[in-house]
Formats: structure tokens, sequence, C-alpha cells
């Protein structure tokens, strides 16, 4: 009874989670299974939460030959190893990267790095293979589902074993079906309004990211 | 030189100042019996424009702080200039006899911006007094009074003025013919607070003298913008003085900082912290210094954070979040600043407990208003023998803090410090 009272006096977040956090994952890509669901907006959490909430040093990795980002956060410009990246809160970002040059950064940063990978290709997996965390975001709807199935199987031996599945619904069924199905976890993937300003009832999710 | 022909108008009183080519009299105006101040100055003398300029620039100023100018007048051989006569000491005679109080300080203090804000508001354009000085401010029921505007020129002008002013209570670019404008009223301003703070009650008050070290900063860029500010600044000091007994204790502020690093600043911030949740007080941690509490947030796993707040045990320390995660509305109660060798900082708190070290090799220099009754000295890693030879030298009880088996919890002594500094502080 003592226990249940105590629980419901400090629905917080507890810190022991954070104490795991440090220094296990530094490398964390993001990949959605279908297009437009919302990978470069989840990464931007992740990177803002990581600087902002646990004051780390953050790197975030776009790949791809073109960024919409670039005339949100591109007004200070950095220079990081060899390449352009742009400081925005706290992050510095290295917006339509290479894959080259993102190995090449992944390699030599020190501090968490978020890649947001776009798509899977054979160049792109390259990048996979050397994340310690990878979350994957799909959704398990019937009209999407092939779309999910596809990027696991493009994905197998890859060895990445650290995966975190992020169903665009909520729905407990679908992400039970995917759990049974891949023998992965899988959670909701959670909303947050504006990633450049992250409530703090968001951080439980986020740190699942990272874990 | 005394002019001729005002004998009509003018019974000469007194001659207060007189050269070959120029005159300051105290005279008497037949016409109503009244003292008035005359000016004259010789028309082929260089500066004879000047008190014609003098008249123009006090034209637009609308302040009862500053002497009346009844007429000007340009003859064939002289050039007259005739004001109020300002009665009353100067600042310099009225301290001589008097010490000031906190209040009057500030009071002052607060006329002085006042009449130096009519100047800088001036309705054509800023003009620049460029002359403060204790011989120029006449005290009058209570408030001040400015006289003497020979040197002021308007800001436009005052790139091409040459550059005059009194060493010491002079801005140090107005001396050197360097750019001027209102800051260097400023400086002056901050001069004679300074002055009178030396000769008042408030010596030792470290919140004036802050706001003294900002006016006076040599760096015209890193010195108090306006006057505005300044006044803004010494209302609040009145404000806060005024509503100190009022002031609920949930609002307090007690700054712990250091004299150098590493003598313990943090362990006796988070131990304060500590012992007054223990002993009912609502009491947070905050460091504007360091990431002590993202230290804290990741070391510690049996914590809680919620609302922005870091819960363990009897600690609760205010998270500093970056920009990308929504603020929260500061809890109230008593805050507990790890400002953790910034004195600045601390001389923004009620409070101040300064931790030195009374080891030789480290920095033992205390600031000049360490005898404010409100800041407490506490002798960390420090024999007892050197806290009473710091307390005989500075002339001021050093509490000695005890030698700590574990930093994990409060023990007995500590807490008896604590309980014997806070006792003094009744609002607490």
């Amino acid at each position: 009874m003592k226990r249940i009272f105590k629980l419901k006096h400090w629905d917080g977040i507890s810190t022991k989670e954070i104490k795991n956090l440090k220094n296990k994952t530094k490398t964390i890509g993001i990949i959605g299974a279908s297009r437009k669901l919302g990978v470069t907006h989840v990464s931007i959490c992740l990177a803002n939460f990581l600087h902002s909430a646990l004051k780390e040093k953050v790197l975030y990795i776009e790949l791809g030959n073109e960024s919409s980002l670039f005339g949100f956060v591109g007004q200070t410009r950095v220079q990081i190893e060899d390449s352009v990246g742009f400081m925005y809160k706290g992050v510095i970002y290295v917006l339509a990267c290479e894959i080259k040059e993102a190995v090449k950064l992944i390699d030599s940063y020190k501090g968490y790095i978020v890649i947001d990978v776009t798509n899977i290709s054979e160049e792109t997996k390259v990048i996979l293979n050397r994340c310690e965390k990878l979350n994957v975001i799909g959704s398990m709807k019937p009209w999407c589902k092939a779309d999910v199935y596809n990027l696991f199987n493009l994905m197998k031996g890859g060895g990445i074993k650290n995966t975190l599945f992020l169903n665009k619904s909520q729905e407990k069924n679908e992400i039970t079906e995917f759990i049974r199905a891949f023998k992965i976890p899988g959670v909701a993937l959670p909303i947050i309004d504006n990633p450049f300003s992250i409530k703090e009832k968001d951080f439980a999710s986020l740190i699942k990211m990272i874990m | 030189m005394i002019p001729h022909g005002i004998e009509d108008e003018y019974d000469i009183v007194q001659i207060l100042q007189e050269t070959a080519a120029t005159a300051v009299l105290l005279v008497n105006y037949k016409k109503i019996g009244a003292l008035r101040i005359l000016k004259a100055i010789h028309r082929a003398h260089p500066n004879a424009p000047n008190i014609l300029s003098e008249a123009h620039l006090l034209q637009g100023i609308k302040s009862s702080q500053i002497p009346t100018i009844y007429s000007v007048e340009d003859t064939a051989e002289m050039n007259y200039l005739v004001e109020e006569f300002v009665e009353g000491p100067t600042l310099r005679e009225y301290l001589l006899e008097t010490k000031l109080s906190k209040e009057e300080l500030i009071q002052l203090s607060i006329s002085l911006c006042d009449v130096m804000e009519a100047l800088h508001m001036a309705k054509d354009e800023p003009v620049i007094y460029r002359d403060l000085k204790p011989e120029h401010i006449i005290l009058q029921e209570g408030r001040i009074r400015l006289i003497d505007f020979g040197i002021s020129v308007k800001k436009s002008k005052a790139a091409k003025a040459v550059p005059l002013g009194t060493k010491k209570w002079a801005a140090p670019e107005q001396l050197i013919g360097g750019i001027i404008d209102e800051r260097c009223d400023i400086y002056s301003v901050g001069k004679i607070i300074e002055y009178m703070q030396i000769n008042s009650y408030g010596k030792d008050d470290y919140k004036i003298r802050k706001i003294v070290n900002r006016a006076t900063m040599p760096d015209i860029e890193k010195r108090t913008s306006s006057i505005k500010e300044l006044k803004h600044q010494l209302y609040e000091l009145n404000n806060s003085n005024d509503n100190e007994n009022g002031k609920g204790n949930l609002e307090k502020k007690i700054a712990v900082v250091g004299t150098d690093h590493a003598v313990g600043t943090t362990l006796i911030a988070i131990n304060m912290c500590r012992y007054l949740n223990k002993i009912g007080k609502k009491a947070y941690y905050r460091d504007v210094e360091g990431d002590c509490i993202h230290k804290l947030m990741s070391n510690l796993e049996d914590a809680v954070i919620k609302e922005g707040i870091l819960y363990h045990k009897k600690f609760k320390g205010i998270i500093n979040y970056g920009d990308a995660v929504e603020p929260h509305i500061p809890p109230k109660g008593l805050k507990i600043i790890d400002c953790g060798t910034n004195i600045d900082k601390a001389t923004d708190c009620d409070v101040i407990i300064m931790v030195i070290n009374l080891s030789p090799w480290k920095n033992q220099n205390l600031p000049t208003w360490i005898n404010d009754k409100s800041i407490y000295i506490l002798g960390n890693l420090s024999s007892k023998l050197d806290c009473i030879k710091l307390a005989k030298r500075i002339k001021k009880q050093v509490y000695k803090y005890p030698q700590l088996q574990s930093v994990k919890r409060l023990n007995k002594e500590e807490e008896r410090i604590f309980s014997t500094i806070l006792q003094n502080e009744k609002d607490i």
C-alpha cells in the first residue's frame, strides 16, 4: 500500500535510467520503414534532448543529397573535422551528408551522434552497421505493414543488435503483432509537438530510444 | 573685472570669483529684492560665447533641479548671464558634517539620477554635463540641485568639444579626448555615489558597491548603459530595503561563493539545502556557474526528476535545462545559489556565505565589503587556529566548517554551523 502511494507521489523520471544511459550508446540511428513517418522530427528531438536535457555534446548527421533543415538551423556555421556544420541550440548539424563523410565523422567525433538515415540501401547499411542503437519508425497498419517487413528483410544479417521499433500509432495490438513477428522490442512513437521545445514528460520515451 | 552698467538693476553682494576678463557675482536684484548669480565675461575672451551657449543648453531642460536662467545680455563690452542663486551646502560641505544613512544615500543617488536624466532627455538632444563633482552638487531640502554648466555640451557637439573635466570624477575617455556620450556622466554619477557611500552607514553594502562598480567601469562598453538603468537599479535596491521585513522567506536567496576553486563551495551549498529542507524550510539548490545538477542526474540512481527539479532525499535542485527544453516556472522557496567563484553573481542575493580555504597556496582575497552583516565567512579545509587568525585580521567572525567523514549525509556538526549562521537571519 505504501509503495503505491509513493509511486503516485513521485510520478517523475527516475535518474536510474539516466545513469544507465551514460557511456553506453553513443551512435544512434533513426530510419523509417515508409516515407513521411517523422524520422527527421524524432532525430531532432533526440539530439535536442541529449544536449539540452543531459548537457551532452551532440552531432546530428542527416544523410542524403538535400536538406530541408538548412533554412532553419543553418545560421551559425562551424567547422567539424573536414565538414561544414551548423550550430543550433547547442547541437551541431551536418546536413545533406555523404556516406564517406558520415563514416569519417562517426569514427572521429567524441560525443553523441544522431543519424537521420533517410532510407535503406547498400550504402546506408554501412552507416547502420556503425550505429550502436537503431530506432526504426514504421506502421503496422495493413497498408504499411509490407514496408516494415521489407525493411527488416533488407536489414537482415547487418549485425545490428540493439534495435527498437517505434509504431506510428498507439494501438497496442499492432505493437504486439510486431514483437511476435520480429522478436524485437516495440513501443508507440511518442507524440512530441515541437522538437525544439521538448517537455519533461517526453524524456522517458526519448531515453528508451537511446538505451 | 567687475562689469559696468549693472548698478541700475543689481547690487553686488559678494564677488564669488574674479579674473581680468571674467567675474561671478552674487547680486541682489533690486526690483524684487532677490539674490541671483551674475556671470560676466569680456567679449574678447575666447570663452565668451560659452556663457551664451550655457543659456541655450539649459533652455530645453525641464527640471526644477537645475538653476533658472533669468536673462542673457550681449553688450558691446560684455556677455552677461543672470541665473537663480541656488542656496545650500555643497555635497562636500554636507558630508564633512554628516554621515548619511543608507536610505538617505539611495534617495540622494536617485535624486542625482533624476537631474541627470533630465539632461540626457533634453528636448532637442541630450546634454552631456561633463563636470559632476561634489562642489557642483547643492543639497536643498533633501534633494540634489546641480550648478555650473560651464563645460556642458550637446551630444552632437561632444566629439569636437575640448577634453575638459575634473580628474578623479570625470570618465577616463572624457579626459583623453575619446568618444563622449551619456555614459561619461554615468561614470561621474557612479563616482559621486561611491563618495557618498564612503561617508555613509552603508559603506559595506555590497549591493550598492555592485551598482557603483558597474557604473564606474573604465571600459565604456561594460559600463551601465543609461542613467535610466542606473536609476532603476537604485529603485530596486530601495524597494528591496523597504520590503525587507515584508519579504517572505520564500523569495530569499542565499549565495554560497568560494574565494578559490576547490574550496568546497558546492558541498556546502548542497548540504545547506539539505539542512533547510530537513528543518522544514522549502529550499532549492541552483548552480549558476557549473553543471553540478547534471552531474547529480547522471551519478545518482535513486533521485527523481519532476517539473524541472531533481529530488534526492532532503535535496531539491533546480535543473538548468538548455534552450530546447520547455522551461518551468521556478518553484517558490528559499534558493541556495552555488556561485562557484563568481562574486558578481553572489551580490544579487540577500545573504552571502563566503567559503575560504586558508591553506597558503589558495587565494584568500576577500572583498572590501566583507563587513556587511549579511555576509558570513566559512573556513573550510582549514584549521581552527587559521580561522581565529583570519577573524582577528578582518574583525569579523569566521565559522570553521567541520571535516567530513562522509559527503552522503549531513552530520551534526554541519547542522550546528548552519543553524548558528541562520539564526542571525530572522527572515529565514
